[in-house]
């Protein structure tokens, strides 16, 4: 096991292998082997357990996936059709659950995103920043203003030159 | 909160910009415009948004991913000289967008391929196409699009 500490001094047991999709931490690890307490600077405790929940989903569904491959093995059962089966399934359920997961407050949102960010958690990168991108994706850039709730600082000159520089993708 | 009065010497007010987005560093904000679409649309759109976000939206970085990823294979392959193109990844995209490109086909002979359309579509068709398809899909009822003549091998 290994002790996470959030910013706010909030202490987190983890399983090594849950720990290790934080490529930041597997390199601490690599470096020095006996590392049981990692302090993490710019994660409180209320995002890193978010974080912690979905690195231990993802950790979980591998291993299932590995169990599920190595028993197939063993039994020595020749088709191949049940471990493709059950990874799709299980691919589909992981999917299911990324999108329920992501489903929160954008504030929420963003310190995810500097959390994978900073951990270098790279499926949770992905799946944040898509989220991200997914809610910029076809608004208007009135509607971006409202939806972040961003200060328009151009003058009324400089925008229309911005909007006249690509008059397409604002029509 | 970002600060509302703007002068051309404000540089150090942006850098105390605070909105919710912009307190992701540019490398995700950059990563998130990347994943819009395949197509610069709501990245031009992010640009009008704010001075900070517009810095953002018109990163090389983010207007490379819009641009194939074997541009310069086919840019090699093209009558037009490299040099000659913007340096900027969005003004060569827009560049590209407004402008034909013709390509060098079985022949070296760079004067059978510079007399205009009807022979440019003889010579490597299948690659010609390709591009307008590419940049064309995002730019549909975009009534600027031109189909430019060559003039000694440069676009003109």
């Amino acid at each position: 096991m290994i002790t996470l500490t959030s910013s706010d001094g909030v202490q987190f047991d983890v399983r090594e292998a849950v720990a290790k999709e934080s490529q930041i931490i597997r390199d601490m690890i690599q470096d020095d082997c006996v590392i049981t307490n990692i302090p993490l600077a710019n994660v409180n405790h209320k995002i890193l357990s978010i974080v912690l929940e979905y690195c231990q989903m993802h950790v979980d569904k591998t291993e299932m996936e590995v169990n599920a491959s190595k028993h197939q093995t063993t039994t020595g059962e020749g088709s191949s059709s049940v471990p493709v089966a059950l990874k799709v399934s299980s691919n589909k359920n992981l999917n299911d659950w990324d999108k329920e997961f992501i489903n929160v407050d954008l504030d929420t949102l963003y310190d995810l995103i500097l959390a994978a960010n900073y951990l270098n958690i790279s499926g949770l990168l992905n799946l944040t920043t898509q989220a991200a991108a997914d809610i910029i994706k076809g608004k208007t850039t009135e509607e971006i203003r409202a939806t972040f709730n961003i200060k328009n600082d151009f003058t009324p000159e400089e925008e229309a030159a911005i909007r006249k520089e690509n008059p397409w993708a604002f029509e | 909160m970002k600060a509302t009065s703007i002068s051309n010497d404000n540089n150090s007010n942006k850098t105390e910009l605070q909105d919710d987005i912009s307190r992701l560093p540019r490398d995700c904000l950059m990563t998130v415009l990347k994943l819009t679409s395949p197509t610069p649309k709501d990245a031009c759109r992010f640009a009008a948004v704010c001075t900070t976000l517009q810095s953002v939206a018109d990163s090389d970085d983010v207007w490379e991913s819009f641009l194939p990823v074997d541009l310069s294979s086919i840019l090699c392959r093209a009558e037009i000289y490299v040099r000659d193109l913007p340096v900027s990844k969005k003004k060569l995209y827009l560049h590209l967008c407004h402008n034909w490109i013709s390509f060098y086909g079985g022949t070296k002979e760079r004067q059978r391929h510079t007399r205009g359309f009807s022979q440019l579509l003889n010579v490597s068709m299948t690659v010609q196409v390709a591009m307008y398809v590419h940049f064309t899909l995002w730019i549909s009822g975009n009534k600027n699009l031109r189909l430019e003549k060559m003039d000694g091998g440069r676009l003109s």
